[in-house]
């Protein structure tokens, strides 16, 4: 039986069913999906219009005022992207191990 | 006073000690360069995590960037957003960087250019480019550390006397980069490391929940230290835009920062390094910076953004919180000088010297040795000599500009196959000779380009001649199916996992010209 230590998206069946939707997914949408969102993250602090949206300090948000909560926010929404690639490339196998020259190569199929 | 003197004193001393024992306790002879050069790729995550986060974060952050967050608020933040940026990218990038590099024993940025375009002169420029643009910066850390021994010793000592003591302490230091190469380096990044980003982090916590009470301190501040520049201002739109861009292209243009992905023993063990890294920046950077605009509600913080650091941490815990906000300032100055020193000594055997003489493994180590004491020299003695010389900022400012226009060639060729090194050369250094000058007449913002810093239309300039050079002069037939085989086996993952290899990869046909050609295998 799979254990939820074993699997980055826990045990049981509706998790075996997301891995299984997971792999299916190909690598061009992967990055279409991933791009993306890396993009949208960006220009949230490089397109004048979204971040000049969150200048000042009103209205607090968390308490916090609203231009340091925004980029805080873009930080963790970035962690986030980057920890759910990382997660489904564990589901995909496509985390590369160890290398050596005799190693077995396979075509990623990237 | 000579009591505080001897506490501040002792801390740095004990910390100093530690340092030196990890790297006698660690030392190993090198078995070749690679093993010199980038510690025999055999690190796993958590040291790439504080081996990047060394070579990304020098002790200046304590005095420039907290001041900007003193002066200017939630600016101070923009650091942040483009380090994570930056980190991401070199996830994105980790697969075919760390696969080209393990293949064909690239132990720097450049030899990873040299092999792309096939182009030993492409080399030597990016590596000239990479070792020019540092000594500013190292010049300027070498100074940062003369300001922190003047902390230390309460002003006692002087300004000359405490820069040189900062400089001679560093210089020591050296010895052990030298003799140790990329792997000491790499081994004490990880106890710099925490302390200067974790216990700092901790520290952070600290201060704000107890000494600043929260956000209730940093409420008070004026609403002007809550509005991004380009909403009032004299800054224009694209100013903010500009230096955050700068700074992405930038993480992975600096020659050290792209040398860890090297230091790997796996493309996972770069990408986990980049994962475990983001959040430590976040907590670390995210809470330095909320420190500092706290602090600016004190009287003598706000009249001297730079020293805010040392003024904070004197006032919270007097001697002993000031001893150990030195330490986290001296543990991420000494990591950061490290890896510009062996970095540039490396550059200069490997790629410089190496693109035109053949030469053993035991030859590039010692020219590698050398190079760094030499560079440590030239520095030390420039610290000296520059240190009431206020255009030197100026002048580290222009090579930032700079150095991020080895960006396009090197982004442009990990992902574009048609990228030729006759582009690649022409834009390189169109770019920065345009950067520079440009940087010269408006060093920090460009008013006519909407408050654009210098770098961003000389980046546009290079990635237009970058483009359209290959355009005009294709690749040959011989060349297209050289890079579409350099892709190919950047593609490849690996299924199994096996033992980190005793030898590395010999490098792969070298012939004249510098290119080179992946043999079939």
């Amino acid at each position: 039986m799979t254990s939820i230590a074993d699997s980055p998206l826990g045990g049981g069946s509706p998790s075996h069913g997301l891995r299984a939707a997971i792999r299916r997914v190909s690598p061009r949408a992967m990055t279409v999906i991933f791009g993306t969102g890396y993009v949208v993250i960006a220009l949230m602090v490089l397109f004048p219009p979204a971040y000049l949206a969150a200048s000042g300090s009103q209205p607090l948000v968390f308490g916090m005022p609203l231009s340091i909560f925004y980029m805080f926010l873009n930080a963790v929404l970035l962690i986030l992207l980057v920890t759910g690639l990382w997660l489904i490339e564990g589901v995909r196998d496509e985390r590369e191990i160890h290398m050596t020259e005799d190693a077995d190569l396979h075509p990623s199929g990237e | 006073m000579a009591g505080d003197i001897a506490i501040t004193s002792s801390i740095t001393g004990v910390f100093y000690a530690i340092v030196v024992a990890i790297l006698y306790r660690t030392y190993r002879k090198q078995r070749d360069f690679s093993d010199y050069a980038v510690g025999g790729r055999a690190f796993g995550p958590w040291y790439i995590c504080m081996s990047y986060l060394n070579s990304w974060f020098p002790g200046t952050v304590w005095i420039a960037f907290l001041g900007l967050g003193v002066a200017s608020g939630v600016v101070g933040l923009y650091a942040l957003s483009y380090s994570l940026i930056g980190v991401a990218t070199m996830y994105f990038m980790a697969k075919r960087a760390w696969n080209w590099g393990h293949q064909f024993n690239l132990r720097t940025q450049p030899d990873m250019l040299g092999l792309r375009y096939g182009s030993k002169t492409t080399k030597v420029v990016a590596s000239s480019i990479g070792v020019i643009c540092l000594l500013p910066w190292m010049i300027l850390s070498m100074q940062a550390l003369g300001v922190l021994f003047e902390y230390m010793t309460y002003n006692e000592l002087g300004v000359t006397a405490a820069l040189l003591v900062g400089v001679a302490v560093i210089v020591i230091r050296q010895y052990w980069t030298v003799r140790m190469g990329m792997r000491g380096l790499v081994i004490t990044d990880m106890f710099q490391g925490i302390i200067a980003y974790i216990v700092c982090a901790v520290l952070c916590v600290f201060l704000l929940s107890l000494y600043f009470h929260g956000f209730t301190t940093i409420r008070q501040l004026n609403e002007t230290m809550f509005t991004f520049p380009g909403d009032g201002g004299i800054y224009g739109i694209w100013y903010f835009p500009s230096i955050i861009f700068t700074g992405i292209v930038g993480s992975l243009s600096w020659p050290t920062s792209y040398q860890r992905i090297y230091t790997a023993n796996g493309v996972r063990n770069v990408k986990l390094g980049a994962l475990l890294t983001m959040p430590l920046m976040l907590v670390f950077y995210g809470l330095l910076i909320l420190v500092g605009m706290a602090g600016a509600t004190m009287a003598d913080v706000a009249k001297n953004p730079q020293s805010a650091w040392f003024i904070i941490m004197k006032h919270a815990g007097g001697a002993w919180l000031l001893g150990l906000g030195i330490v986290i300032v001296f543990a991420a100055s000494m990591g950061w000088l490290d890896g510009c020193i062996q970095v540039c000594g490396t550059q200069v055997a490997n790629d410089i010297v190496g693109s035109y003489r053949n030469m053993t493994d035991s030859q590039l180590i010692k020219l590698a040795k050398a190079s760094m004491v030499v560079f440590l020299l030239v520095g030390a003695v420039l610290a000296y000599a520059t240190f009431h010389y206020d255009k030197l900022v100026n002048l580290a400012i222009m090579s930032y500009q700079g150095i991020v226009q080895l960006a396009v060639p090197m982004f442009g060729g990990l992902f574009w196959r048609r990228a030729t090194r006759e582009g690649a050369l022409v834009g390189m250094v169109a770019g920065f000779i345009f950067a520079v000058l440009l940087t010269a007449f408006y060093p920090d913002h460009v008013p006519w380009l909407g408050g654009a810093t210098a770098g961003i239309p000389a980046l546009a300039l290079n990635l237009l001649l970058f483009i359209l050079v290959p355009l005009v002069r294709p690749q040959s037939a011989q060349e297209r199916a050289r890079v579409n085989q350099l892709f190919r086996r950047g593609r490849y993952t690996i299924q199994r996992q096996v033992a980190p290899p005793a030898r590395p990869v010999q490098p792969h046909v070298r012939p004249e010209g510098g290119s080179v050609i992946p043999s079939e295998s």
